[in-house]
C-alpha cells in the first residue's frame, strides 16, 4: 500500500555488531552504550529504570502542558486502548478519570506497576489491565473492540513503512464513532548549532532502523489516507529552553535525556565518536540555558473518528 | 555469501505458526531460524539468519523483523 509516499521510500538499514540478546529475568534485552534496550524491535531507546523516570516526567510534563490526557471528543467511553503504554501512567490516568472504562495498555515490556504488584504494592485501577504485544506484529483485539484508541510518543518506533499498517490497526479495533488519537513531536527547530548537530545525528540514527522522525507531524495525513474521519490536526510550537519558562526548562531536561539514552546507539553505529557526542550535548544543554535562544518542539496531536 | 541476523519479538499465535511453517524453506536458502522460549508475558523473540541477498520480507512481508 502505498499512502503519502509511505512505503515508497527506499531506507538503508545498518546492522549492528550482532551480539547475542541476553536475558534478564526471561525477557530479552541487548545492553548497547551501558544502557539496556529490548531486543526483537527496532525501537532505541533504552529500558530500564532511568527510562521509566523519563517517561513518567515526560507524561507529567505533556499533561501540565496540554492540561489533559486527551484532546478527541470523548462521551463516556467504555472502553480505551492505550497502544506503547510504557509505564502505563497514560493508562492509569484516564482508568481514575473514567472509571466506568475498561482500559488496557498494551507494550512489549511489562510496566513497572506489575512487578510492583507482584510484589506486594498494586497501585493498579481495577479497570486498568496491561496486555503484551508487538503493535508492529498487529494488535491482539477483535474488531470494533473499544470506543478510543490512543498512541503517543511513538515516532521513533515506527518504522517509515509501517505507518499506514500501524494507523489500520488502530482504526481496525476501534468501534465505529470511536476515536483514534495520536501525539507526537518532530526535530527541534530553532536551536543552535549544537543542538541542530544532535537533531542531525538523530536522523541518521533513526535511519539505520528505517525510521524518519519527521513522520511524527504527518500521523493526520495517515489517519486520512486509510479512511478515519473527521481527523483533526492541532500543532503546537512547544518553547523549548529557558526562553519557554517552567515548561521549557521541563522539555530541554526531556530532551537532553532522551539524547543521552539514544547516544549509545549513535556512537555504536560510527555516526560519531563519544567524546564528539558529549562535548555536543554539553554544548546543547548550553544553548538551551540561554533565554535568547528561540528553540521549539512541534507537537503534533491528531485525532480521527470511525466512520463505519 | 554472509549471513545477516534479524530479530523480530512476536506474540501472535498464528505468526508463530508462521515461522514454524517456513523452516524448512529457510533452510534450503542456507538460513536458520531460532525461536527462544516465550516470556512470562508471552514474547517470543524470533531470530532470523539469511544469507544475502534473501530478505526477511521474502518469508514474512508483514512481520517485523529487523537487522540486529
Amino acid at each position: 500500500m502505498r499512502l503519502f509516499g509511505f512505503g515508497s521510500r527506499q531506507i538503508a538499514e545498518k546492522p549492528l555488531a550482532a551480539d547475542p540478546a541476553i536475558w534478564q529475568g526471561d525477557a530479552p534485552f541487548r545492553v548497547i552504550g551501558g544502557r539496556r534496550r529490548k531486543a526483537g524491535i527496532p525501537y532505541m531507546v533504552p529500558w530500564d529504570i532511568e527510562e521509566h523516570n523519563r517517561l513518567d516526567f515526560q507524561h507529567f510534563m505533556l499533561r501540565y502542558a496540554l492540561r489533559g490526557n486527551y484532546a478527541a471528543p470523548l462521551r463516556n467511553p467504555s472502553s480505551i486502548l492505550d497502544v506503547g503504554s510504557g509505564t502505563g501512567r497514560w493508562a492509569i490516568e484516564m482508568a481514575n478519570t473514567f472509571p466506568g472504562a475498561n482500559v488496557m495498555g498494551l507494550d512489549v515490556n511489562p510496566p513497572p506497576v506489575d512487578s510492583q504488584a507482584e510484589e506486594g504494592i498494586d497501585l493498579r485501577p481495577a479497570n486498568y489491565a496491561f496486555v503484551p504485544g508487538n503493535l508492529l506484529e498487529g494488535l491482539p483485539f477483535a474488531d470494533r473492540t473499544f470506543d478510543f484508541t490512543h498512541m503517543r510518543a511513538l515516532v521513533t518506533a515506527i518504522p517509515h513503512e509501517r505507518w499506514p499498517f500501524v494507523i489500520g490497526e488502530l482504526m481496525r479495533v476501534t468501534r465505529p464513532r470511536g476515536w483514534v488519537e495520536s501525539l507526537e513531536v518532530t526535530f527541534l527547530q530553532g536551536g543552535g548549532p549544537a543542538i541542530n548537530q544532535l537533531m542531525a545525528w538523530l536522523d541518521a540514527t533513526l535511519a539505520t532502523r528505517g525510521v524518519v522522525f519527521m513522520n511524527g507531524g504527518r500521523v493526520g495525513d495517515v489517519m486520512r489516507a486509510v479512511g478515519l474521519g473527521h481527523v483533526t490536526v492541532r500543532a503546537l510550537a512547544m518553547p523549548c529552553g529557558e526562553h519557554g519558562g517552567r515548561v521549557g526548562r521541563m522539555l530541554a531536561l526531556d530532551w537532553i535525556t532522551v539524547l543521552r539514552g539514544l547516544s549509545g546507539m549513535t556512537i555504536a553505529q560510527g555516526i560519531t565518536s563519544e567524546a564528539d557526542f558529549d562535548q555536543t550535548l554539553e554544548a546543547a544543554r548550553l544553548e538551551l540555558e540561554s533565554p535568547s535562544l528561540r528553540c521549539i518542539m512541534p507537537l503534533y496531536i491528531a485525532f480521527g473518528q470511525r466512520t463505519r | 555469501m554472509p549471513l545477516r541476523v534479524y530479530e523480530a519479538i512476536l506474540s501472535l499465535p498464528a505468526s508463530i505458526a508462521r515461522i514454524q511453517a517456513a523452516q524448512r524453506a529457510i533452510e534450503r536458502v542456507g538460513g536458520s531460524v531460532k525461536l527462544a522460549p516465550a516470556t512470562s508475558s508471552g514474547m517470543v523473540l524470533v531470530t532470523l539468519v539469511l544469507p544475502d541477498p534473501h530478505r526477511p520480507q521474502d518469508f514474512f512481508p508483514d512481520l517485523p523483523f529487523y537487522l540486529v
